[in-house]
């Protein structure tokens, strides 16, 4: 018996010794000897890492219009013009970088006081150039950087849910369910999905519909009103409630009857009217607040038709992995269909999963970009890539090149989709199972 | 054969109809209708007007009969260009973007394929490099990009071509070109994988070993074999190329269909969106289905079903 004891003990120091190599690891060794996907990652991380942080960056605000530098060529001595007023209270700051950088979120303006208080008003020069209204394209570019991908990310995340739920339903309970569901994914293939999107944009920005949705909103302006003098309470409401409305909303003009109509900088129009001593905006053609969520209603639909291929890819998986003894243990042990399917199937697929995320999200971004230079995604004041690659085309004209206009957003862009599509076909490679241990 | 391409018509006649019903109620649920303009009609006359254009029918007759039309080929008349109807825009704009995407096809299919063989002959060599990294340049710059950086260089700084508009062959060649880039990019890297893993196998050996001259066994040979991959790329390929020509027309002021498209998206031209998206839908069923029986035919291994 002691020999054989003897044995074991050193098996087991010798199985001691080696290291398991997890699937994610194996790959991540595989992925870090391609040279091209890890300098895509790097320069994607790079990128993601800016976009968030880009309110502490000292960049020239957005918005700051400045006609006097209208189409000026790319810039590297002279300073860049801030539009930042440090000493004349804190209003007047306040207002100053509301007007050159829109309303923010609370952490992008926490930020950006602490870049006010580092930086000061300086900022770096218009490396890239100044557009037909003398902002800043190097910041644009960083500010349409944070919508371009913050889509990317959104709609890509949505069609992964529903393509994941869709595809392991349909693999997992097989059969004619399988069938129906596959049928249907199908026929969803053959339509023009980027036309039916067109579509529905149509239809959602149908002025009568935006008069519904927007009816309600900004909740924040509806003020109680006891005096007489309106056209004074008007003012002051205003001066309150600046910021709820935009942040360059002018005074209000008064026109007769009961209804005022408050102009903004930007061309957007707010209706208000008093109901009852109460100030209440009746329409607003696009008011901040809800053109944000309009651009995430419209980028869902976008989410939601990505799917297509990701629940064909999930399903087959699934098929494949159905027969597998862990799933037959847990079936035995009594586990439910939704905890087979969500906790024991769904890990499976990560693979594939994130090898289709990567490739989904360059997909994504191009549409949006795409949607955006017809005028149909992202509108004015907001900006992204798209909105910047079209206005630079529409500034070409014979009589002077705007080149800087059109080569720094189609870089910008061009770069993003391109590192993205290596580290995808990187990925793909890297976590592809038959290239284990090698 | 016969029994494959009437299925597939049945799913298209399906997959139409799917379109359209789901346009017509998101139309119909969109508040607002023809008659409900600022300036408010007489109610009497709004009635009248109901009644003339079926408007107070229930919805379901007013489905049936816009049905009914639809299949009948009438689509109905556009909300915003006076005088026109869904029927003669189509019949207008349907030349130009077809002559437009036929153009581009052909530039992808004959730049793509001749630097995917080209780079897969000279394997390893510096054409070989630059063309693939002319493809990678290709796929990742978005159409309108490389449509601007062309018309700098091509319109502006060197006149060679006419900047936009439309006529004269000398407009057709930039559009197409920016229009078929992306794909010809995709078709070079698919030639040169295929052609790398034909000319790998026996067949090709023993043609060279007859003493075919090379020509002969990489063209007549070689990319039979090597075209099947591009051949089931057409199919996206195409779609892409209708998709893109709604931004090209739109960059070089072109008239063509999908100008007309962003146009009715942008005013809220819904009959004429309407129309056009049910066209587009033939129009990608059909090319599919020309895809699939082509490929049939190349692939003498593949069966339709």
């Amino acid at each position: 018996m002691a020999p054989d004891l003897e044995r074991y003990a050193a098996l087991l120091d010798e199985a001691r010794t080696i290291k398991g190599v997890s699937l994610g690891q194996d790959a991540w060794r595989r992925l870090k000897r391609n040279r091209v996907a890890m300098a895509a990652l790097g320069f994607l991380a790079v990128l993601g890492t800016l976009a968030v942080l880009t309110p502490l960056l000292p960049l020239q605000p957005p918005r700051y219009v400045d006609t006097a530098r209208q189409f000026a060529p790319p810039e590297f001595s002279q300073p860049g013009e801030s539009g930042i007023t440090l000493h004349s209270g804190p209003e007047a700051r306040r207002a100053s970088l509301e007007e050159g950088f829109g309303r923010l979120d609370p952490i992008s303006r926490a930020l950006l006081a602490v870049r006010v208080a580092v930086f000061r008003d300086w900022s770096i020069p218009s490396i890239c150039g100044t557009d037909q209204l003398g902002r800043d394209v190097l910041s644009r570019l960083f500010w349409g950087a944070r919508i371009s991908l913050a889509v990317g990310l959104v709609a890509t995340l949505v069609s992964l849910v529903i393509g994941v739920t869709y595809g392991a339903i349909a693999g997992y309970l097989g059969g004619r369910t399988d069938n129906l569901m596959m049928r249907i994914v199908d026929v969803l293939y053959s339509i023009p999905f980027i036309f039916v999107v067109i579509f529905l944009v149509t239809i959602l920005s149908a002025e009568t519909t935006r008069q519904t949705l927007h009816f309600e909103l900004p909740a924040g302006l509806v003020k109680d009103f006891q005096e007489e003098s309106v056209s004074g309470q008007l003012r002051a409401a205003f001066a309150e409630h600046r910021h709820a409305l935009g942040a360059d909303t002018a005074l209000a003009t008064e026109t007769p009857g009961e209804r005022w109509r408050v102009s903004q900088k930007e061309g957007r129009d707010y209706v208000v009217e008093l109901d009852g001593g109460r100030l209440r905006v009746v329409t607003e053609s696009t008011g901040r607040l809800l053109e944000a969520s309009r651009i995430v209603v419209f980028f869902f639909v976008i989410g939601a038709i990505y799917w297509l291929t990701m629940a064909r890819v999930v399903r087959g998986q699934v098929i494949s992995l159905r027969n597998e003894q862990f799933i037959e243990a847990a079936q035995i042990i009594g586990a439910s269909r939704r905890r087979i399917i969500f906790l024991h199937l769904v890990p499976n697929l990560l693979s594939v999963v994130i090898v289709y995320l990567t490739l989904t999200i360059p997909r994504v971004m191009l549409f949006e970009a795409f949607l955006s230079f017809l005028g149909l995604g992202v509108e004015a004041p907001d900006v992204s890539w798209g909105l910047l690659a079209n206005e630079g085309i529409k500034a070409i004209t014979p009589v002077r090149i705007f080149w800087w206009l059109v080569v720094f957003p189609g870089l910008a862009l061009g770069l993003t989709l391109w590192a993205l599509n290596f580290l995808g076909d990187g990925l793909r490679d890297a976590l592809d199972p038959r290239m284990k241990n090698r | 054969m016969t029994a494959f391409v009437l299925k597939r018509l049945g799913w298209m006649a399906i997959t139409l109809w799917v379109v359209f019903t789901v346009s017509f109620f998101l139309m119909w649920a969109v508040p607002g209708g023809p008659l409900d303009q600022e300036r408010a009609l007489d109610p009497q006359i709004e009635e009248n007007m109901r009644q003339r254009y079926h408007l107070d029918d229930p919805l379901w007759q007013q489905y049936l009969r816009e049905l009914s039309s639809a299949l009948r080929g009438d689509l109905g008349v556009s909300f915003r260009l006076a005088d026109f109807s869904v029927g003669e825009i189509i019949a207008q704009g349907f030349p130009i973007s077809a002559s437009l995407g036929i153009v581009a096809l052909g530039f992808a299919l004959v730049l793509g394929m001749t630097a995917g063989i080209v780079s897969a002959v000279r394997r390893g060599s510096a054409a070989d490099v630059g063309l693939m990294a002319a493809a990678t340049v290709g796929i990742a710059l978005p159409n309108f990009v490389i449509a601007g950086i062309l018309i700098i260089l091509l319109v502006f700084l060197w006149p060679l071509f006419p900047a936009a508009g439309w006529g004269t062959p000398g407009h057709l060649v930039l559009p197409a070109f920016c229009l078929g880039a992306p794909y010809a990019a995709y078709i070079a890297r698919l030639t040169r994988t295929g052609m790398l893993d034909v000319l790998s196998q026996d067949y090709i050996r023993t043609a060279y070993a007859k003493g075919l001259p090379g020509r002969t066994v990489i063209l007549r040979h070689a990319l039979k074999g090597a075209m099947l991959p591009v051949v089931s790329f057409l199919g996206p390929a195409i779609a892409g190329i209708l998709t893109g020509s709604l931004v090209v027309e739109e960059i070089f002021a072109i008239p063509g269909l999908g100008v007309h498209f962003v146009q009715a998206a942008l005013q809220n031209d819904y009959t004429l969106a309407m129309g056009l998206v049910l066209l587009y839908t033939t129009l990608l069923y059909t090319m599919n289905l020309l895809v699939d029986v082509s490929y049939a035919y190349l692939d003498p291994r593949v069966k339709l079903e």
